[in-house]
Parts: structure tokens; sequence; C-alpha cells
């Protein structure tokens, strides 16, 4: 597989991309352009090096926070008192017919080393992600990241975990 | 696109039940009521509200109750070294974007 990863632009053919998941597609075909265009989501696509038009794959990167439910003020010391920045893996996406060659995965650590890259200018302290469903929870899960015990399909790998990789191969 | 929809009691100011009911079924027009949300107003009105169905993409806030703050602080002061997968997934990543 020799792909490259870039920043989307108008050389992509979003229209011929198919994910199996229609939300993904219809996201990607209309809402992908607005979305950067307004600086909301940065978003990243995978294309065949000998094939730039084609989308293999995408993911989407937007600013998130981590924020605490009130508590007992003899509760709150020790916690942060502002909420925690973190990165958010909106939507990651592999075409049908690049399924099941390890696509997913390679759009994963492309988007945990532009995090990574992110947090070396402003502090990010994990990378968060909304599975859809228990099949993409178990995607993120394989890679190490971690449930929330009361919400089980939003998951996060700290920061620091990914920062560790490119020493760790 | 739906609207809010404000339904009065009578102009004796009594609640009406069945004026009210024959309002709400014109007003809906075959929609069913579970697409809103009801709230009485200062006036002795009821106002239904379009449910919102909150993008969970869009909210750009987590916020955590206490199980789930203690984990995510946990794994942040202990962050755990990457795991296998993680690992073989780095080295695919090098080799499919490498510039050849």
């Amino acid at each position: 597989m020799d792909i490259r990863i870039r920043a989307m632009d108008d050389a992509a053919d979003r229209a011929g991309f198919t994910c199996g998941v229609e939300a993904l597609d219809a996201w990607l075909r209309q809402q992908a352009g607005q979305a950067q265009r307004r600086r909301l989501a940065s978003v990243w696509i995978a294309s065949p090096a000998a094939h730039p038009e084609r989308i293999a794959g995408y993911y989407s990167l937007a600013p998130w926070q981590v924020a605490f439910e009130d508590c007992p003020e003899d509760l709150r010391r020790g916690l942060p008192r502002y909420p925690i920045p973190v990165i958010l893996i909106a939507r990651l996406a592999v075409a049908s017919d690049r399924q099941g060659k390890g696509l997913g995965g390679i759009l994963l650590v492309d988007a945990l080393q532009r995090a990574g890259a992110a947090s070396g200018l402003v502090p990010v302290q994990a990378v968060l992600v909304h599975a859809k469903d228990e099949r993409a929870a178990g995607f993120y899960a394989h890679y190490g990241f971690q449930r929330f015990p009361r919400q089980r399909f939003v998951l996060f790998l700290p920061m620091a975990t990914a920062a560790r990789l490119a020493s760790a191969r | 696109m739906k609207t809010a929809i404000t339904l009065r009691p009578d102009a004796k100011g009594r609640v009406g039940i069945n004026a009210l009911a024959r309002q709400l079924q014109d007003r809906l027009g075959g929609q069913t009521i579970s697409g809103y949300t009801a709230e009485v107003t200062a006036d002795g009105a009821i106002l239904l509200r379009p449910r919102v169905e909150v993008d969970a993409q869009e909210a750009s806030t987590l916020i955590l109750g206490a199980e789930d703050r203690e984990a995510f602080l946990q794994a942040l002061a202990s962050p755990p070294p990457p795991g296998a997968a993680l690992k073989a997934a780095a080295r695919a990543h090098a080799r499919a974007t490498r510039r050849r």
C-alpha cells in the first residue's frame, strides 16, 4: 500500500467516496468542505500515490474540551479548575474497497501524529473519539483507547501515550 | 423544519382540555408529539418546542461525572505506553506513507 495523506482539497473526488456508512459518506460530500473552510474541523484524506484524486479514507480533527460535573467544594481540591483541552477525532472512515487492509490503523496513527504536533503548540491532554457503535468502539479499543466507565462509546487516549509512539516502534 | 406551537387556554382563562386537544391535532397535522418538548408559559399557554437533536460532534465539550472523571485523570497521570496494535499500525503508517 503506497498512499499519501494530505489536507482535503478540491482535487479530491469526494462524491466518489463510499465506506458503507451513509452518514460518513454524506458528511464528506456535503459538510466537510464547509467545516474545513470555517475552521471548525480539519479534514485529512488518504489517496493512492498513483491516483491522488481518489479518496481511500479520511478523518477529521476538531478542538474539544473535557469538563467536570459540579461537585462539592471539598471534593474539588486537586481537580483542574478549567476544562481540559483535547482533540476530537470527529470522523474516520475507510472506503469499502480498502477495508480490512490496515488503512484504518494507518489513518488513526496519522491523526495521532497530527494531534501530537498540535500539542506542541497548545496544551492538548488527550485524543477523544465518539464511537458510532460497538464495532467502532472496538476498533479504537484495539488500538489502546480507553472507554469511559459511564460513557462506553466515548473513548480517549492520553496525549502522552500518543507522543511515545514515535520512539516505541 | 418544525416550528414551535403555542396552545392557548380559552378566553376565560380556563384550560379547556378538549379545545386544546383539537388545536393540537390541527397544528400537528398528523405528526406525532414525540418530536416536541412542552412547557407552560407565564400566561398559562402551552408551548411546544421542536426537540433539538444535539449532534455529539457539534457539542465541543464532554462533561464527565465522578467515575468517568477519576478514570480520565488517572490515565492522564499515568499514561500507558502504546500497545502492540498501535505500534504495529505506526510501522504500517511509516511504510505506507514513505515517499519513494
